[in-house]
């Protein structure tokens, strides 16, 4: 079979290939330059430098004040003061009322462009036959309509799907979005040459992002929950009724466990934004930082596995995001008849 | 309900009872500085972070082992 043993000799090549190229990422990395030239040699790639705030692009003055702002703490502190601690009287933010166009907003609006982009192409010429891009754009919508109906049922389903669809697509290409090569390798550069702001950088990895997203689910889930249950989605957290109730029959210990129940189920919804907030801009700023770290260490076909698990990441956690505000819905609209 | 939206509504637990415990600790610590007094809203705080943690824990457990049980009896029933 003269296809087969080309195909084998094909598949032999690139494993060399890949070999190779995971032998010279060993050697030539921060692990192998240590072990074999000292750990005072450089490695092939400079040390990466995370910064957790995002980085102001638009107006350029900002962005050249940052750059600059930057430039002299690591003058003052030339071991990575930011990893140390030792700049936080120097290092400057944006002020609260400070407005500036940052590299994840840019990110973000790259993302709505593209997923709008897609979904009017999509679905522009619809034909009861469809085309490619129709084809994916139906599969996607059909595969969440029954992911959410399958969950909350047929009638609010239908009513929810727009926000939750939402959340899904847009975390999700955020996170995928970020992982094109360009994303790292465009940037401005400061005065050695090297990049000191990226114009893009992952939404997800800037805590507003997740924040904004976590206040939109909030806000819609206590929506439904009113719109659908009316007062007595109120009376979850204000416990009215059986407040009265107990005081009428003189049992004032019931009457406090009523309210501090209340109380409760109130402190739960409001915890839910924090865990929301935080477990988006966790999972995200980690893995850019391990894509960072794994190209430092072990460049070149390392770092393929690290992207393989970041696509991962970024489906669970759409999945996570969106199936949570789906469950927090069902939960807002049926737990009171539950209870009775 | 399906399995995964079960273990997803306990996937904020954690979060949960760490903010609760931490809230009432730091909610007394901040009454004892105001009322100037050592430990005693410090503790109040604590049973009550305490408290809310495993209500809330409670509330949350609850579904998901009425409807484990709920599965196994109709399990049973298929097979009987």
């Amino acid at each position: 079979m003269p296809s087969g043993t080309g195909a084998g000799q094909l598949l032999l090549l690139g494993g060399i290939a890949l070999l190779v190229l995971f032998l010279a990422g060993l050697v030539t990395g921060a692990i192998g330059t240590a072990i074999l030239r000292g750990e005072d040699a450089d490695p092939l790639l400079s040390k990466p430098k995370v910064h957790l705030p995002p980085q102001p692009i638009f107006p350029p003055s900002k962005r050249t004040e940052h750059i600059l702002n930057l430039a002299s703490l690591t003058a003052a502190h030339p071991e990575g003061a930011e990893a140390q601690g030792k700049g936080h009287e120097e290092f400057k933010p944006l002020g609260m009322f400070e407005f500036a166009i940052t590299n994840t907003m840019l990110s973000a609006w790259l993302t709505t462009l593209l997923l709008i982009g897609l979904f009017v192409l999509g679905v522009r010429k619809a034909k009861m036959v469809p085309g490619r891009l129709q084809n994916l754009v139906e599969i996607a919508v059909e595969g969440l309509m029954g992911f959410v109906e399958g969950v909350i049922g047929r009638d609010v389903g239908r009513r929810v799907f727009p926000v939750i669809a939402t959340i899904f697509l847009f975390v999700a290409f955020n996170a995928w979005i970020a992982l094109f090569p360009f994303y790292p390798s465009l940037g401005f550069k400061d005065a050695d040459g090297a990049i000191a702001a990226q114009l893009f950088r992952s939404a997800g990895t800037d805590l507003n992002m997740p924040l904004a997203l976590a206040l939109v689910s909030f806000v819609f889930v206590e929506f439904w929950g009113v719109r659908i249950l009316g007062l007595r989605y109120v009376g979850k957290f204000i416990p009215i009724g059986p407040f009265i109730h107990s005081i009428r029959r003189r049992q004032f210990f019931q009457a406090f466990i009523a309210i501090f129940v209340g109380l409760l189920e109130g402190i739960s919804e409001l915890v839910r934004l924090v865990s929301f907030t935080f477990r988006l801009f966790g999972n995200m700023t980690a893995g850019e930082v391990l894509v960072l770290m794994a190209a430092f260490l072990v460049p070149f076909v390392a770092t393929v596995f690290v992207y393989g698990l970041e696509l991962l990441v970024g489906l669970v956690q759409a999945l996570i995001f969106a199936g949570l505000t789906l469950v927090f819905a069902t939960v807002a609209i049926t737990a009171h008849e539950e209870e009775h | 309900m399906v399995w995964w939206v079960l273990a997803l509504r306990l996937s904020g637990l954690g979060f949960y009872i760490g903010i609760c415990v931490v809230g009432g600790i730091a909610l007394g610590v901040w009454l004892d500085r105001i009322f100037d007094t050592r430990i005693i809203f410090f503790l109040v705080g604590l049973a009550l972070g305490c408290v809310s943690a495993f209500y809330g824990t409670y509330r949350m457990v609850v579904p998901l082992v009425g409807d484990l049980e709920h599965r196994d009896e109709t399990r049973k029933g298929r097979r009987g």
